[in-house]
């Protein structure tokens, strides 16, 4: 059972991240409106100011800004996030119905990342100043070098027009997981890599590691449960939040793969102009991304007992 | 090999190998595989089955296909009968329509009168309806289940054409009065050739063949409408054989696409008409009609054409498409283009090089707009002028339109759904030009305004005709060129893109050497009767 002054330092992180929410609801919500009027978006250039007029008090848009953010904040207190203007169907449902492929997509990658990061950081560290360790290391820095869309254009060309091994582009299908997927873990795999070959190395020079090694215990055994075992919490740590970054990935792999994900929901929301959608789908994102980060600040206090949450 | 090199290599092996294992990881399926489906890529998903709220004409192939309107344009573009069999103007403000009494929706219920009042009512007065083109409307009046008046508020002479344009496709009112206008959109019924069965957003619609459908069985068992973003990716999909058509090829890959056995390239003109809109107040560099007509003159459209689009687009004098009242055969495929005249009008003008001609061209809006825009420029620059470009992007372009915070030159792509030649002659009309183009001529005014409301096909072609000539003489716009639409498509089909733009998918047939569509042979479709009510 967790102490008082801990269960304190968890009800103040949780109010930070719900402070950080509070200022990325206002952010988003003028932010959409400052960016251009939306009704240039949402009405043909024929429309007549008459028309213009009359759509904007249909959804809301002739009242002050402020007016419209306690709407706003009042509807969002009884779970009503709005109504989309592009697709007239409630905005969060929009955004939840996507959420299982990006979850997909981004659980697929992060296991692309951990597994590529994990294989090339233990061998790399293993083989430690040798050629190995170095060729590895150049296919390291040109994994995290290479722009994804510049990688999935390739891995296009490659595995799916010129083999035919995978589909090109879409949704719905494990097949059409694996080339986004892999564009996508390839640059976190890259630096996961690095990572674990400095944790391992760190690691595998630590005392108990050398009397691990003169007890005679297999070398597999040393390096991956006392090598490995003792460097997963910072992995950990990096790994939760690259969550984050895998977020703003996915804006453009989705695109690319037409991956019909949160990505492309969000990207045709803004250029629509559509407020409602976007700020539903801002609002989810920085949901993931706060509560990801608290989340990981809880986990990390936990494994660590010296680590306090501040 | 050490216990630390076997467990790297073999997660390597273990990843190489899951990649290698996945179900189906052979080599993807070919289009000639796909009996009787038709793979259609465009570049962007629908919005949904709210029919009226999408004024997207260009790369439409789902509503189309699915949802059927009252009159609709052949690919000739003449009006001929769709759900309506006939009809006639009984008064200056009021036409009747005789609908076809064999149409079902695809819930199996019947089509009637109630459909085209509920339709055309909701799309005259819900505010919520963004396209204005129907607000003309007063009121449909149900004369019998399939008999309905249409009345206007004005006389209209484009009513027909508002009527087979995109947004007035004729929707269900029993059935989205029973279940509700969200089921509606999530179960949509229509009475095209072809039902929805499927609708994964921003991923893909499949459709399926209506066999009840009153015009004949439909020519696919399934049409797959794939929204495919990326260009590049589009492309990939063509020549991966994973679709049969993709809608809006790049330039960049016309060529590498044409050059593939399986694959040929087919364009078509398009009713985008690329334009210079110049400002005529006298305060600006381009008061002066001289040198506005020597911006005419430096410009060598035909050289754009021939470059920049390879030979996929057309010169053109006017800002009207061919086909539709207004349209001059006589001023298409010409440019000014004299470049001594243009330096020696500048000179009679007086043009001081110190006034810089401020310019703004678009990025990534139209079809290589960010080439043109600079080509143009450097062309300008060539005569004498002194330019000052500005590359936007669609939002910013967008808001200086809205806001008339507008250059001396920017070049723009209008067109225009309806088929007529007055939407494009009419922008420049002095509401709609004040602070675009600062032009006011009140016979111009005049003009415009009789033409919107006169009956008579032979005055109101004289009339815009008339206006062509003021346009073509005071030079508030410079038309440049019209664009085509560039389609990918699989080698064994037959494919003409039509001048509206939409895809029809039983406009596209296989060659008789490919292979058959249907399990059997499609019955023969039945020919609209001949159209006693065209006027």
């Amino acid at each position: 059972m967790a102490s008082p002054g801990r269960k304190w330092s968890y009800a103040r992180s949780a109010g930070y991240a719900l402070f950080v929410m509070a200022l990325i609801l206002a952010g988003v919500f003028v932010l959409v409106r400052s960016a251009g009027d939306p009704l240039d978006a949402l009405l043909p250039d024929t429309a007549t100011a008459e028309d213009r007029a009359r759509f904007a008090q249909a959804i809301g848009l002739d009242k002050p800004i402020y007016v419209q953010f306690a709407i706003y904040v009042g509807r969002l207190l009884h779970g009503d996030f709005g109504t989309s203007l592009k697709y007239g169907e409630p905005a969060m449902s929009l955004v939840v119905e996507r959420i299982p492929a990006t979850v997909e997509l981004g659980l697929a990658a992060m296991l692309v990342s951990i597994v590529v990061g994990a294989a090339i950081g233990i061998a790399s560290a293993v083989n430690h100043g040798r050629r190995v360790d170095t060729i590895l290391s150049v296919l390291v820095i040109a994994g995290k070098s290479v722009p994804s869309f510049f990688l999935g254009m390739l891995l296009i060309m490659v595995l799916a027009v010129s083999l035919g091994w995978f589909p090109v582009s879409g949704g719905g299908s494990f097949r059409n997981l694996v080339l986004p997927a892999v564009t996508l873990g390839v640059s976190l795999g890259a630096q996961n890599a690095r990572l674990v070959r400095t944790a391992l190395l760190e690691t595998l020079n630590q005392d108990f590691v050398r009397a691990a090694r003169a007890r005679g215990l297999p070398r597999r055994t040393v390096v991956l449960k006392y090598g490995l075992g003792n460097a997963l919490l910072p992995i950990l740590t990096v790994v939760m939040l690259q969550i984050p970054h895998l977020m703003g990935g996915v804006l453009v792999i989705e695109t690319l793969f037409s991956w019909p994900g949160m990505g492309q929901l969000a990207v045709s929301a803004l250029s629509s102009r559509d407020m409602p959608l976007v700020q539903a789908s801002v609002l989810f994102i920085a949901g993931l991304v706060v509560g990801t980060n608290l989340l990981t600040d809880i986990l990390y206090a936990r494994l660590d007992p010296r680590i306090r949450l501040a | 090999m050490r216990a630390g090199q076997r467990c790297g290599a073999g997660f390597l092996l273990l990843a190489f190998l899951a990649a290698l294992s996945l179900p189906g990881c052979g080599p993807a399926q070919r289009a000639g595989d796909r009996s009787g489906t038709l793979v259609i890529a465009v570049q962007k998903d629908i919005r949904g089955f709210d029919v009226q709220n999408y004024s997207l004409s260009s790369l439409e192939a789902v509503h189309v296909n699915v949802f059927n309107h009252l009159v609709k344009w052949d690919a000739a573009l003449n009006l001929t009968p769709d759900l309506a069999l006939s009809w006639e103007r009984t008064s200056d403000r009021s036409w009747r329509f005789h609908l076809r009494r064999d149409v079902k929706w695809h819930d199996g219920s019947a089509f009637g009168a109630e459909d085209v009042k509920f339709t055309l009512e909701r799309a005259a007065r819900d505010p919520l309806v963004t396209d204005s083109a129907y607000r003309v409307i007063a009121k449909v009046a149900v004369v019998d289940p399939y008999t309905v008046d249409i009345v206007t508020k004005r006389p209209d002479p484009m009513l027909l054409n508002r009527l087979a344009r995109v947004g007035s496709y004729i929707m269900p009112s029993a059935y989205i009065r029973r279940n509700g206008f969200q089921h509606y959109l999530r179960q949509p019924v229509g009475t095209g050739p072809y039902k929805v069965t499927s609708w994964s957003r921003d991923d893909q619609v499949v459709l399926s063949a209506n066999e009840s459908y009153f015009g004949g069985r439909p020519g696919w068992k399934t049409v797959v409408v794939r929204a495919v973003p990326d260009d590049s990716t589009r492309v990939s999909e063509l020549v991966a054989g994973s679709v049969d058509l993709a809608v809006g090829l790049p330039m960049s890959d016309v060529g590498r696409v044409a050059s593939l056995p399986r694959l040929k390239v087919v364009s078509g003109a398009s009713q985008r008409t690329m334009q210079m809109v110049v400002k005529t107040s006298p305060a600006s560099v381009t008061g002066d009609v001289r040198i506005r007509r020597a911006i005419d003159l430096a410009v060598d459209d035909a050289l754009i054409c021939r470059t920049i689009f390879s030979g996929h687009c057309e010169t053109t004098l006017q800002v009207v498409n061919p086909g539709t009242p207004g349209f001059d055969p006589t001023l298409d495929g010409r440019s000014n283009y004299d470049p001594q005249l243009a330096k020696a009008l500048l000179r009679q003008a007086g043009y001081d090089p110190r006034r810089t001609l401020s310019m703004v061209g678009t990025s990534g809006v139209f079809s290589q707009d960010r080439e043109v825009a600079m080509a143009v420029a450097a062309m300008l620059r060539e005569a004498g002028f002194t330019v000052a470009l500005d590359l936007v992007d669609g939002t910013r372009f967008n808001a200086m339109i809205r806001r008339r915070k507008l250059p001396d030159v920017y070049i723009v792509g209008y067109t225009s759904s309806m088929f007529d030649g007055e939407p494009s002659l009419a922008r420049f009309a002095n509401l709609t030009g004040k602070g675009v183009s600062d032009f006011k001529d009140a016979g111009y005014a005049a003009l415009i305004k009789s033409a919107g409301e006169q009956l008579d096909p032979a005055r109101r072609a004289a009339q815009l005709a008339s206006v062509q000539r003021i346009l073509a003489d005071r030079l508030p716009v410079i038309p440049m060129y019209r664009l085509a639409d560039i389609y990918g498509v699989r080698s064994g089909l037959d494919f003409t893109p039509r001048h509206d733009e939409l895809i029809v998918a039983d406009d596209i047939r296989p060659r008789s050497s490919e292979r058959p569509l249907m399990n059997s042979p499609p019955s023969s479709v039945q020919s609209p009767p001949s159209n006693p009510g065209r006027r």
